[in-house]
């Protein structure tokens, strides 16, 4: 029995979150605070083109292991964005972080599938000058998209690559949705605050597609 | 006496191609400000699959006689050239694009795809550039063309009237995008003189060498 209350909450699947597959990105990019400003770039210029942005985090299942949701995500998602950018070592330890890397070869495995190579298009970020070749040589040939870790040039990068896609829609120019972003994230921040950090997937998803309806992109 | 001639000649040739390749070299490799300026005139690219390579071919023509020059055919890429560089290249290097459109080219194919990818940042960075869908079937428009009047590919005339228009637009002798022809063509010229002048220097450095000397004291 429900609860009586007026309140409602939009889940992934429903309402405004209820994207087809076809229409669904999973963004395999760092959640650290350096690259906070690119990633919301990222998320704001998928909602902006009209798909729904899908990650490992956004159904909240924590009795579920943390491999099994991104997997869930990623084969209910036809399309992928993966930014390879932290490909040094970090910290005291000097490590580098491989789970990128290792979803973007779930990504890539959904193209061997009965369905064929239609079933699931990825986009590769690298750093402009990157040696990918070397430490994914296996990378070799597929052309990734440069850029130089700045909004400026991720957010057409990944513009463009999404409006090409059989299923866009279409979509506003890069620098209409750069003009916008600032208010984004000023939002974000604000939300993120009054979550104390443990903001819903939904819900920052959801204030994309509000304020995106409300600068006239969507 | 022949001998050494012939060493000499051998040694200047040899010294000489090392010099001017390694100069060669480096100019190729720097890189060209002006080339980020939109290009001096207008320069067509054709975007197609490899159905519709003889619709391409009759476009390229239609361009040539109406006097646009189109790129070279980054599929006619020679086995040592990289495939990618010379199309994006290429793109770069175009204000106008004629993208051709059928069943065959919206059946999800990578190439074109990424061809269709750069094209849409080409537009977005130069204001200048114009995208021309061309509708070969009953295929739908792409989405980031769909706000765009396709030409019909039996439509000649009209896909005459928009290349003659394009070479109107890049002959304009007004406004902002003169200044910027004139600045590119002015950065140009100078470098092609600066380059020049650069390997007149070697040559005469090495005409002028005690090797050089040393070789006409011998003779």
């Amino acid at each position: 029995m429900k609860p009586n209350t007026d309140r409602e909450r939009v889940h992934f699947g429903a309402g405004e979150l209820g994207a087809t597959r076809s229409m669904s990105v999973f963004i395999n990019c760092p959640y650290d605070d350096d690259y906070r400003p690119i990633f919301d770039g990222v998320l704001f210029a998928t909602v902006c083109c009209g798909f729904l942005p899908r990650s490992a985090i956004e159904s909240g299942c924590t009795s579920v292991p943390r491999m099994d949701r991104i997997t869930s995500a990623l084969l209910s998602s036809k399309y992928s964005i993966h930014d390879l950018c932290r490909c040094k070592g970090e910290g005291d330890a000097n490590l580098a972080r491989f789970n990128m890397p290792l979803e973007l070869g779930v990504c890539m495995a959904q193209r061997f599938g009965p369905e064929g190579k239609e079933n699931h298009d990825w986009l590769l970020l690298v750093p402009l000058k990157s040696e990918y070749a070397r430490y994914l040589s296996d990378l070799a040939g597929f052309d990734p998209k440069q850029n130089d870790g700045t909004v400026e040039t991720i957010v057409p990068a990944v513009m463009s690559w999404l409006a090409t896609r059989p299923d866009a829609v279409r979509v506003p120019p890069p620098n209409e949705v750069l003009d916008a972003l600032p208010v984004f994230q000023e939002k974000k921040v604000r939300l993120e605050k009054a979550w104390r950090g443990e903001v819903p997937w939904a819900d920052i998803v959801l204030l994309g597609m509000r304020i995106a309806r409300e600068k006239g992109l969507l | 006496m022949k001998k050494a001639l012939s060493q000499l000649a051998r040694r200047r040739k040899r010294a000489g191609q090392q010099r001017t390749g390694a100069l060669a070299k480096r100019f190729k490799t720097q890189k060209n400000p002006a080339l980020n300026v939109p290009v001096q005139e207008p320069r067509a690219f054709i975007s197609y699959s490899l159905h519709d390579a003889e619709m391409a071919t009759a476009v390229t023509a239609l361009c040539t006689k109406n006097g646009l020059k189109v790129w070279d055919d980054p599929l006619k890429t020679r086995i040592y050239e990289n495939w990618t560089e010379k199309t994006e290249d290429a793109i770069r290097g175009s204000d106008t694009f004629f993208i051709l459109v059928s069943n065959a080219a919206r059946s999800n194919n990578d190439w074109l795809s990424r061809e269709w990818s750069a094209i849409c940042e080409r537009q977005w960075s130069d204001s200048d550039v114009r995208v021309f869908p061309i509708l070969l079937d009953d295929s739908e428009l792409p989405a980031f063309l769909s706000d765009q009047e396709p030409i019909r590919s039996h439509d000649t005339d009209k896909l005459a009237q928009v290349i003659r228009d394009r070479l109107v637009k890049g002959s304009d002798t007004s406004g902002e995008i003169v200044e910027k022809f004139t600045f590119a063509s002015d950065e140009s010229r100078k470098k092609v003189e600066l380059r020049f002048q650069e390997l007149s220097k070697v040559l005469t450095e090495f005409g002028g060498s005690s090797e050089f000397q040393k070789g006409k004291e011998m003779i």
